[in-house]
């Protein structure tokens, strides 16, 4: 339809015959569903821990497998999640750009705290995704990008080396100034 | 380059309880629900490896003696794909074409009709969407029809407009500023699909439509009557910044 005006209130990726990319056969569909039962909660935790906010994270989410839905057969198969995780940078990059305001962790539509069904566990979990949040903002995007990716996420350093389109003794290097950072805010 | 020890193995206690907070953060398994919606993907109708093998044991119990003919991994593989696939389009076909059953006191109420609405007609991919709460038997369509030429009652379902569609029908005349045409659409939704899974959708667009009527005061009493209904989700994250936005001098 030409000329839409998108809504303010309504996801405008909702179901929408629009957004899958004409020509996509039942092995494209079956290899997306695949990659989405496999790499969502890598994605949300990612943009998460990059700092967009709890409320965005969804939308960003979908945006990053949305773009890896138009360029599917573009990415080589194995490579899909370093593929992801470039464009949750990018959108991340974005998203912290017009960030407001940031709601509390654990809002439980949005969330699934692993230690939910035990009230203490999970004050204490989300203490300490407070924590890490105060700690990581002390890095730089790129120190963040590095710290994230290598020890939440635990891509190797050649990995993140694509994902970041930069050398490994970048990565190497802005590695151990975030965890030079992580370590002394951790101490104290 | 070798990779560096990682802090979740040889940091301290409290290194390590913070990395670990951190990785066992998930998002919610209906957020991933909703992207495969998003994506026009049939999550929950498409054979997924848990399905294939639920299929697979249940073809083996009905075959019983005669399974061994069919146990070439290949025969077998045809088979679970074949079956698997037809139980996926029996049962989309089902949840696009049968509306939830409505409760005791609303059967006898006419079903309201859309009139001339947009694109109503079943698109291809909207039985892939699973939108509509699964109902386990059909007790009578609302829109059942009775032939008044016939000696004996033929009832013939007329095909009623999913949930998607009239969704995307109040959306697509939302668009194009038509919002009490869109109202009029999700008033059916709304009352022919009161617990559907776009319901929070269709109550939030309802907001919209309002205040693009000019009821603003209207609007605001709904969007914030949401928020008390819905304080936590996507939807009332989106409703709350458009009360923010509106509430400004």
């Amino acid at each position: 339809m030409t000329g839409e005006a998108p809504s303010e209130l309504v996801d405008a990726s909702l179901p929408n015959p629009r957004v899958v990319v004409p020509g996509h056969g039942w092995f494209e569909r079956r290899r997306l569903t695949a990659l989405v039962e496999r790499h969502w909660d890598f994605v949300g935790r990612l943009l998460r821990h990059l700092g967009v906010d709890d409320g965005d994270v969804e939308d960003a989410a979908q945006q990053t497998f949305m773009t890896l839905n138009q360029k599917l057969e573009q990415v080589e198969r194995g490579k899909e999640r370093a593929f992801l995780a470039s464009c949750a940078l990018n959108i991340a990059a974005r998203s912290r750009r017009q960030r407001g305001r940031r709601r509390e962790v654990g809002d439980e539509a949005l969330w699934e705290l692993e230690a939910r069904e035990n009230p203490e566990a999970a004050l204490d979990q989300r203490r300490r995704l407070a924590r890490l949040e105060v700690i990581l903002a002390k890095m730089s995007e790129e120190q963040r990008a590095a710290f994230i990716l290598y020890e939440i996420e635990e891509l190797t350093l050649a990995e993140i080396a694509e994902v970041l389109a930069v050398a490994q003794g970048t990565v190497a290097s802005r590695l151990r100034r975030a965890r030079e950072i992580f370590q002394e805010a951790a101490r104290s | 380059m070798s990779d560096l020890e990682r802090l979740s193995i040889s940091g301290s206690t409290d290194e390590r309880d913070l990395v670990r907070a951190a990785r066992d953060l998930r998002p919610s398994s209906a957020s991933k629900q909703r992207a495969m919606l998003g994506l026009g993907l049939a999550s929950a109708t498409a054979l997924t490896p848990t399905t294939a093998v639920a299929v697979a044991k249940s073809i083996k119990a009905t075959l019983g003696a005669a399974w061994p003919l069919f146990a070439s991994k290949w025969t077998a593989a045809a088979l679970i794909v074949t079956v698997g696939a037809s139980v996926a389009v029996v049962r989309s076909q089902r949840l696009s074409a049968t509306p939830p059953q409505r409760p005791e006191h609303a059967a006898a109420v006419p079903a309201p009709i859309v009139q001339s609405p947009p694109p109503l007609a079943h698109s291809p991919s909207v039985a892939s969407r699973r939108s509509e709460p699964e109902a386990t038997t059909n007790l009578g369509s609302p829109n059942t029809q009775v032939s008044p030429g016939a000696s004996s009652p033929k009832r013939v379902a007329a095909p009623s407009p999913t949930e998607v569609e009239l969704f995307d029908a109040a959306r697509a005349r939302l668009s194009t500023g038509d919002s009490a045409g869109a109202l009029k659409v999700l008033g059916e939704q709304l009352h022919t699909y009161p617990g559907g899974n776009l319901a929070l959708e269709a109550k939030a667009l309802r907001i919209e439509a309002l205040d693009g009527m000019g009821q603003r005061q209207r609007a605001l009493a709904e969007a914030q009557a949401f928020l008390a209904q819905n304080p936590s989700g996507l939807t009332s994250h989106r409703v709350r910044r458009w009360l923010e936005k509106r509430s400004m001098p």
